[in-house]
């Protein structure tokens, strides 16, 4: 019995060890379309490629997981301050990894509001 | 009662120490409560996680956080070969995130600070995600939060 025991136990041990943990990303859906008439307003644009374009500017390739130049652009545009928001605008075919990755890279770079258009 | 005076050292010697008993009933004590406790660690991933599902890795999520008042989880699949996705809910296949509405509204009267977790396949195309996020709105549902992983797990979906 004693066999068998350690035997369930090992395997169970394994298990536990290999599994992968689950985390969640937050995001805010006030409603549809862009608010207009406010300075300074960040709009992340994903093509169906993967391609980010950060207020009409290409940065990273669509390969790229990280997203670095996103992180570090939107680092030097907010500051760590967090208190704009980011609307997020997917081309309808973008994966959803995609849009993972940028929700990724704003919350690396310190950004807690971060909706939808 | 004088000792006998007519012993040999070696009748007198004492008997060798017996050395410490292996104790076996505490060890499975022990084995069995390791035993259900990964277990019940195992069957827990298993009960939330489908096998349809490969989540998108994100390592600056956050940690699942207990939820008082209580979550809805909603499991997104896509099928890569027509591109076409499917959604789960406790158990229950649906093909339109409009069929979601009523379940939604359901879980909210009786519980208005629900949230809504999405577990959505990473090659989910964002028109048929948003779909569902139209619909956690309608039904009155405020916090949707994605599932992400904290490493890269094998792909599953075929491209």
């Amino acid at each position: 019995m004693v066999d068998v025991v350690f035997v369930l136990m090992l395997f169970f041990l394994a298990c536990a060890g290999g599994q992968i943990k689950e985390r969640e990303l937050h995001a805010q859906f006030p409603g549809p379309g862009v608010p207009s008439g406010t300075a300074g307003i960040i709009i992340i644009d994903i093509t169906a490629e993967g391609q980010v374009i950060a207020n009409n500017l290409s940065l990273g390739s669509p390969a790229d997981k990280r997203i670095p130049a996103l992180r570090d652009w939107l680092k030097a545009t907010q500051g760590f301050r967090g208190n704009d928001p980011i609307y997020i605008r997917p081309h309808p075919a973008t994966r959803h990894e995609r849009i993972m990755d940028v929700l990724n890279a704003c919350r690396a770079a310190g950004i807690e509001k971060i909706t939808f258009s | 009662m004088s000792p006998p005076t007519n012993r040999t050292k070696a009748e007198v010697r004492l008997a060798p120490e017996e050395g410490p008993e292996f104790q076996i009933a505490p060890m499975i004590d022990i084995l069995l409560v390791l035993l259900v406790f990964f277990m019940s660690i195992s069957s827990t991933e298993v009960l939330q996680a489908s096998p349809e599902v490969t989540l998108p890795a994100a390592r600056n999520g956050n940690p699942p956080a207990a939820q008082p008042g209580g979550q809805v989880i909603v499991n997104v699949t896509w099928n890569t070969i027509n591109n076409v996705g499917g959604i789960e809910v406790d158990s229950q296949r649906f093909d339109r995130a409009e069929e979601l509405l009523p379940i939604l509204k359901m879980k909210v009267q009786a519980n208005p600070d629900l949230r809504v977790l999405i577990r959505a396949d990473r090659a989910v195309h964002y028109d048929f995600l948003k779909k569902v996020i139209v619909a956690a709105g309608q039904a009155g549902i405020g916090k949707v939060t994605f599932s992400v992983t904290d490493k890269d797990a094998p792909a599953t979906t075929v491209e």
